[in-house]
């Protein structure tokens, strides 16, 4: 197998939902919770989408797999177009793709135990027949992500482990049926600080060794340029700006990515002397947003042309794309 | 740093909570002094008793409570003394006041904001309701949201706005001292960074002395001057700011700096293995040892006291004295 293998492409995808005003009333709105969104991502490599509340990068997440139907563009699968698929297709993406979500103390029921959970998807999913090749799997996943000696954390219930914890077992059961992509929403961002990079370093090692795709979903760039190779930033369901992740931090461009970079706090005690230069005011409403540019409320750079139009995405470097008139031709 | 004289010094603070499964011991040993216009930060993992700190400062207890001494000095006066009610007329709000965890959620949606944040001075102080709510909305502006917004109610309000009337309304009977806890821990980082601008410039402006709850470093390091560091329910670290972040020295306070990721240097982040101890049942020894890289027989037997390293640098570790 060549080292660059595409697993998954995505064009122009849009995730609308439609909200209704009164029964009588004949218009619909629709909240753009992610509008016009492409990229491309090769087997065994990881993607941050990075983005505040609101901005659509959940809404994305949950559309990759096909836990929303987008309403226009195209999801490329190895090759294999799963924008619309159904039934026993679905099913077999559901298999090829798993899901960890933000908040690991209600990602299980509490009555299952720790075994039961994981068993869950294999009966499902009914791929591994017999008993004893059920537990084998189970031992082996909770093995991955090193919650040892397995038979100790097997048999406990979810309100016996702690979050960190609780998130591994989160990861053991989205690996458990071997899937290529892996969707990590917000993954340690309800997780204490020292438990965060166990849980990143973890993740980051599984998707080297079983050569998964990683879409990590965050609001913390800090931690992108560790734990991925390309880097997205979201804002008000447009893709801002995309490149590498060291591009992405060493020459960022779009200005809300400098925005971002300025407001994330570092520890450096000279920073109590200083204030921070962010934009103020709030990401903007997702019904009819405006045809212009999404940031230009708040963008300290923005210009007649930024009120009136929506800028396209330039590639202002090789392989470095930006949705900004400030890198335009003209 | 200011001259001034120490507005809150606490000595030997101890907090226990009854519960079924045994006395949890959320508090013990917390001594710190605080000159006006400092901010300590208190760091520390989930579930390490700095909430419990915030709300003991205030007596502000579930009924619970098992132990709860100390000393408690706000101006020369030990507060821990006051009766419930000599408290609540004389300190809470008037001198100490704090913006809890999620204060911005914790509005009552039937209310207008801007009698909310008007609220303790028509209780406290007895101010006629017009003039309450007019110092309310001069406040709001002060924190840099439209006087308009006082019209309105909490669900016509963004995260941001919310917290800033949470952040008024502590400040309405003009206290001294404003706990501040996780004020930003549910608002998005350009949100977050506008906040701390703000808190940053109402205390210059309003001299405020402020103890700030948090369990990100980074984030203290924008207001503190002083950080304690808090590990199961004892102080492990306090400092000045200046010292703790160029060295720290328990290794607790070490790994915790070293586990978060900077945009700024090449360092990668790394963690500190296995989880915090219960409450219920503390190990024997440092609290810290069986997470710790050099501890030694000692560790294991007999706990640390707060060692004095300079001045104002105490750290609770054998590695620092006490003779090998």
């Amino acid at each position: 197998m060549s080292s660059d293998v595409r697993l998954l492409e995505l064009e122009d995808l849009r995730k609308w939902f439609e909200i209704r005003r009164g029964f009588l009333s004949s218009k619909t709105n629709y909240v753009k919770a992610v509008d016009g969104v492409s990229f491309s991502l090769d087997e065994g490599k990881a993607v941050s989408l990075v983005g505040e509340s609101g901005s659509g990068k959940t809404t994305l997440g949950k559309t990759i797999i096909r836990l929303y139907e987008p309403n226009s563009g195209r999801i490329i699968f190895q090759g294999k177009d799963v924008t619309h698929i159904r039934a026993n297709e679905l099913k077999w993406y559901r298999r090829m793709t798993g899901l960890v979500q933000q908040d690991p103390f209600g990602a299980f029921a509490s009555h299952f135990t720790i075994f039961r959970s994981l068993e869950e998807p294999l009966l499902i999913h009914n791929t591994v027949k017999s008993k004893e090749e059920r537990a084998e799997r189970i031992f082996k996943a909770l093995e991955e992500v090193r919650l040892t000696p397995v038979e100790d954390f097997a048999y406990k219930y979810p309100h016996m482990l702690s979050g960190g914890q609780l998130q591994r077992v989160a990861i053991a059961r989205a690996i458990i049926l071997e899937p290529k992509l892996i969707v990590a929403d917000e993954p340690v961002s309800m997780l204490d600080a020292s438990v965060r990079i166990e849980i990143l370093t973890l993740l980051r090692r599984l998707q080297e060794r079983l050569r998964l795709g990683v879409i990590y979903i965050t609001h913390d760039l800090a931690t992108t340029r560790f734990f991925s190779e390309w880097a997205l930033i979201m804002y008000a369901g447009h893709v801002m700006e995309k490149a590498s992740t060291q591009e992405v931090l060493r020459n960022p461009l779009h200005p809300y990515t400098r925005a971002l970079l300025t407001a994330t706090p570092e520890p450096n005690p000279e920073n109590r002397n200083r204030f921070k230069e962010v934009p103020p005011g709030e990401p903007p409403a997702l019904i009819d947003p405006p045809k212009s540019c999404r940031f230009s409320p708040r963008c300290p750079h923005a210009f007649d042309k930024c009120f009136k139009e929506e800028p396209p995405e330039f590639e202002a470097a090789s392989g470095h794309w930006v949705k900004c008139w400030l890198y335009g031709r003209s | 740093m200011s001259e001034d004289k120490t507005v809150l010094s606490v000595r030997d603070l101890k907090l226990y909570y009854r519960t079924k499964k045994g006395v949890v011991k959320a508090l013990e040993e917390i001594a710190f002094d605080l000159k006006k216009e400092d901010v300590l930060a208190v760091v520390g993992e989930s579930g390490c008793g700095k909430s419990t700190l915030a709300r003991a400062l205030v007596r502000v207890l579930p009924r619970n409570i098992h132990t709860y001494e100390g000393k408690v000095i706000l101006n020369g006066r030990n507060v821990m003394e006051l009766d419930e009610e000599t408290f609540r007329r004389e300190v809470r709000w008037k001198k100490i006041s704090i913006v809890f965890q999620g204060a911005m959620n914790s509005f009552n949606p039937v209310f207008r904001i801007g009698y909310q944040v008007a609220e303790p001075l028509i209780i406290h102080d007895n101010v006629e309701k017009k003039e309450a709510l007019n110092r309310a909305r001069q406040l709001m502006e002060l924190m840099g949201m439209p006087g308009a917004f006082a019209e309105r109610y909490p669900f016509e309000l963004s995260g941001g706005m919310k917290q800033r009337a949470a952040i008024a309304m502590a400040l309405i009977t003009n206290p001294e001292i404003v706990i501040l806890d996780e004020p930003t821990s549910a608002l998005d980082v350009l949100t977050q960074a506008n906040i701390i601008n703000l808190l940053k410039r109402i205390k210059n402006e309003l001299r405020l002395t402020y103890v700030f709850i948090t369990h990100d470093l980074g984030l203290a390091s924008e207001l503190a001057n002083k950080v304690a560091v808090i590990y199961a329910g004892k102080m492990v670290e306090i400092s000045a700011a200046d010292v703790f972040y160029t060295e720290p020295k328990h290794p607790y306070s070490r790994g915790l700096i070293a586990s978060v990721p900077t945009l700024s240097t090449d360092r990668t982040p790394e963690f500190i293995s296995g989880s915090p101890p219960s409450l219920i049942d503390l190990p024997s020894g440092c609290r810290f040892h069986p997470r710790c890289r050099f501890a030694w027989d000692k560790c294991r037997t007999e706990e640390p006291s707060m060692f004095r390293l300079e001045e104002n640098h105490l750290v609770r570790c054998w590695l620092y004295g006490g003779g090998k």
